[in-house]
């Protein structure tokens, strides 16, 4: 047993940290929620220009063969800095390690080292307006038309598609086979003839989309993986968005942020009631248990020894975390917490906080289907009818 | 970072695991609850056999010279069994002050023994108190010794223990402690049952002038922190642990049940509303896990630990409650009758949060210690 980090990774954790301190300052978060974004492309290209975008991958694909831990601790930094990671979790960790897994050699030849040069963005479509936790029931359709596959239909919720050069879509290519086959995944340019988007705004203030796409004609060369048989490749890619990186940076940042607010408040003479110090001993205690946790997932990937339970885990215990903060934080403030613009205190922390705590909950599985992951692939629970 | 138990941790765990499996099923468990100590003197004499007792003391003094980790996966499985035993007052606490303080003819004397389960060390400590301080005992010097005054609340193992351990404010040293071992039957102390629900025979331990030769004290007296050291830590450690341990079991009670019970013509571990609070059982369970070894592996770095110790105590407290709560109501009526197991976890799953601090007391440690992820 080994809680420590190696001296590598402690120079890396610095380097990264040193990064942050550069070029993360208030005014990127405030550029990002006037524009309604996750994304700040001069950040991304800075981020390309360490090599730090793939970095868990082969240098013959322009990463640097880091490990997952490595990884943990660049979101862990990355989140403490606020920093904007969104079409950097699209491109790597949804589209890029699944082209790592089941991408032909071509496509790993040409989309990973331009992914890792922060060449070339991707996103990830799945959902649709029918088909959210049920995944599978997905209707949008692929017909073979000659060496193309020609795909029509609509998906829904998809992060950074307004922005993404390349999107990974989930569609249907055989409407006859049962649901669970006859999915297929095809790499589409996003400024294919035939695709138009429309934006949606969420509760945290950023955009997705709905993407309709009409008769959008596919080189068949962007096929991955097995025809038909995507599903299989679809639960992969939902392994690494739960695997990746539980987000407790960010606790860890608004926690340090909190416990200087109340310290500079008892320092102006006003006290602050024990019971607010005991709520946030509570979260600490459970963000460091979600900080180990989310070090475990990446252990154990490093290790050959992916655990799906414990990535639902650690993902349904940040979730619950970022919601309780958030409360606790507004709470602490008063209405103040609430407020908008300049007169807000901790440059309107509180508010954003509130916002965006449920996007947890969602993105990615919603807390339910995770719980059903823990119950099922975990305890083993036997299935409901 | 490694996330894994040494092939010697996982054999020791496996021992316990068969051993108590095998030897303390729940009629046993129920049988230490009824018994006068509170354990079975004879089932820790076998545990001493095997060897664990004294996973912690120096190899010099006839123990394994391990670690914390160690210890841990000790008090984890023993958690899991619902073991009753004097360890954590004889070995722990008391094994661990005289292994800090005592001279060599008081360590050869006591700690090979208590090592190997032969002879049993109370502490006139309560349960419920986890910070280094006084604790209601006043040592005045006399003649050729010292004179002990005062009442200690929650003292566990008292019963039936070979000696006990005092730890008392010495007049002679203004806000020091001094230790002192004396015999349980030694004139001028007597005890006040104060049962526990869960069947520990708690005292409450009064001294009426208590009179104790000089070479009864143990070291010199010391500030309070210097004298526990890390070993209130140590002893929140292997708490937190202990209940881990009953928090596992009492999830690992309700999944085997949810897979057995039909109702509606179904498994009920098949509904989403049993499993949902299984799912989320669990995952209390694991948080409890990498806090509890976390602060352990602290320890065994002699890292500062008061932290880590507090955090793995608290989150571990909360696991065991509600692990034994959800077992309790995933039985349903059965969950709430005496003659099935549920109760025996949930009985002390409260015990054990007050061990060693209550939760309020780690909270505020935990606020008071904050620093910043990144120092300013």
């Amino acid at each position: 047993m080994d809680f420590a980090f190696t001296p590598e990774q402690e120079r890396f954790r610095e380097e990264v940290r040193a990064f942050c301190r550069e070029h993360v300052d208030s005014s990127v978060r405030a550029w990002l929620q006037a524009h309604h974004e996750e994304h700040d492309p001069v950040f991304y290209r800075k981020i390309a220009e360490r090599g730090w975008i793939g970095m868990q991958w082969p240098p013959e694909y322009g990463g640097q063969g880091r490990s997952h831990v490595d990884m943990a601790i660049f979101y862990e930094e990355m989140g403490y800095a606020r920093a904007p990671l969104g079409r950097y979790t699209g491109s790597v960790v949804f589209v890029g390690e699944s082209i790592i897994a089941y991408g032909t050699p071509e496509q790993k030849a040409y989309f990973l080292p331009r992914i890792a040069r922060g060449e070339l963005t991707c996103c990830w479509a799945l959902t649709e307006p029918g088909a959210g936790s049920d995944a599978a029931a997905l209707q949008c359709r692929a017909v073979e038309e000659g060496d193309y596959f020609v795909v029509t239909g609509q998906k829904v919720f998809t992060s950074g598609a307004h922005l993404a050069d390349v999107g990974m879509f989930a569609v249907r290519t055989d409407p006859n086979a049962p649901k669970y086959h006859g999915i297929s995944l095809l790499l589409i340019d996003m400024n294919s003839p035939g695709i138009t988007l429309r934006p949606l705004y969420t509760l945290g203030g950023w955009r997705v989309n709905e993407i309709f796409l009409d008769h959008v004609r596919v080189p068949r060369e962007r096929l991955m993986g097995q025809k038909n048989e995507g599903w299989r490749h679809v639960l992969t890619t939902l392994g690494f968005e739960r695997a990746g990186l539980a987000p407790v940076g960010t606790l860890l940042r608004t926690v340090d942020d909190l416990m200087a607010y109340l310290t500079q408040r008892e320092e102006a003479g006003q006290p602050v009631a024990a019971a607010w110090r005991e709520r946030l001993a509570e979260l600490v205690t459970e963000i460091h248990a979600a900080r180990w946790m989310a070090y475990r997932v990446a252990w154990l990937q490093d290790s050959g020894l992916p655990d799906l339970a414990r990535s639902s885990m650690a993902k349904v215990l940040t979730a619950d975390l970022h919601y309780r903060l958030a409360n606790l934080v507004v709470d602490v403030l008063g209405l103040d917490g609430l407020v908008r613009g300049p007169e807000a205190p901790l440059d309107g922390l509180g508010e954003q906080l509130y916002r965006a705590a449920l996007f947890h909950h969602i993105g990615g599985g919603t807390m339910e289907m995770q719980l059903n992951a823990i119950a099922l692939q975990g305890l083993g629970l036997p299935r409901g009818a | 970072m490694d996330f894994s138990l040494s092939e010697t941790q996982e054999l020791l765990r496996r021992t316990l695991r068969e051993f108590l499996q095998r030897e303390y099923p729940s009629r046993v468990v129920r049988a230490a609850e009824a018994s006068e100590r509170g354990y079975l003197p004879e089932i820790y004499r076998r545990l001493g056999e095997l060897g664990v007792l004294g996973l912690t003391v120096p190899e010099a003094e006839g123990g394994a010279g391990g670690g914390w980790v160690d210890l841990a996966v000790f008090y984890e499985e023993a958690g899991r069994a619902l073991l009753a035993s004097p360890h954590l007052s004889s070995v722990v606490l008391g094994g661990g002050l005289l292994a800090r303080w005592a001279d060599s003819a008081q360590r050869q004397a006591w700690l090979p023994a208590l090592a190997s389960g032969e002879r049993v060390l109370a502490v006139a400590w309560p349960l419920d108190a986890g910070e280094p301080g006084p604790c209601g005992l006043v040592a005045q010097p006399a003649a050729g010794g010292y004179r002990l005054r005062g009442e200690v609340p929650h003292v566990a193992h008292y019963v039936g223990a070979d000696a006990v351990l005092l730890v008392a404010e010495r007049a002679d040293a203004a806000g020091r402690l001094g230790l002192f071992l004396a015999d349980p039957t030694a004139p001028g102390l007597t005890v006040t049952p104060q049962p526990l629900q869960s069947g520990e025979p708690l005292v409450r331990l009064r001294c009426d002038d208590v009179w104790l030769p000089a070479e009864a004290a143990v070291g010199e007296p010391q500030p309070a922190a210097v004298l526990f050291g890390p070993t209130l830590d140590g002893a929140k450690t292997a708490v937190a642990a202990l209940a881990l341990g009953g928090a596992a079991a009492a999830v690992d009670m309700a999944v085997a049940y949810a897979k057995e019970r039909h109702q509606f013509g179904r498994p009920i571990g098949s509904f989403q509303a049993i499993q949902h609070r299984l799912a989320r059982l669990a995952m209390l369970v694991e948080e409890a896990r990498l806090l509890v070894y976390a602060a352990a592996w602290q320890l065994d770095q002699g890292m500062e630990a008061r932290r880590a110790a507090a955090m793995a105590k608290l989150q571990a407290g909360t696991a065991f409650r509600e692990a034994a709560t959800g077992c309790i109501l995933v039985h349903g009526g059965y969950g709430f009758m005496l003659e099935t197991d549920p109760q025996l976890y949930y009985r002390r799953a409260k015990v054990l949060e007050f061990a060693f601090g209550p939760p309020a007391a780690q909270q505020a440690l935990i606020a008071a210690t904050h620093t910043p992820f990144i120092p300013a």
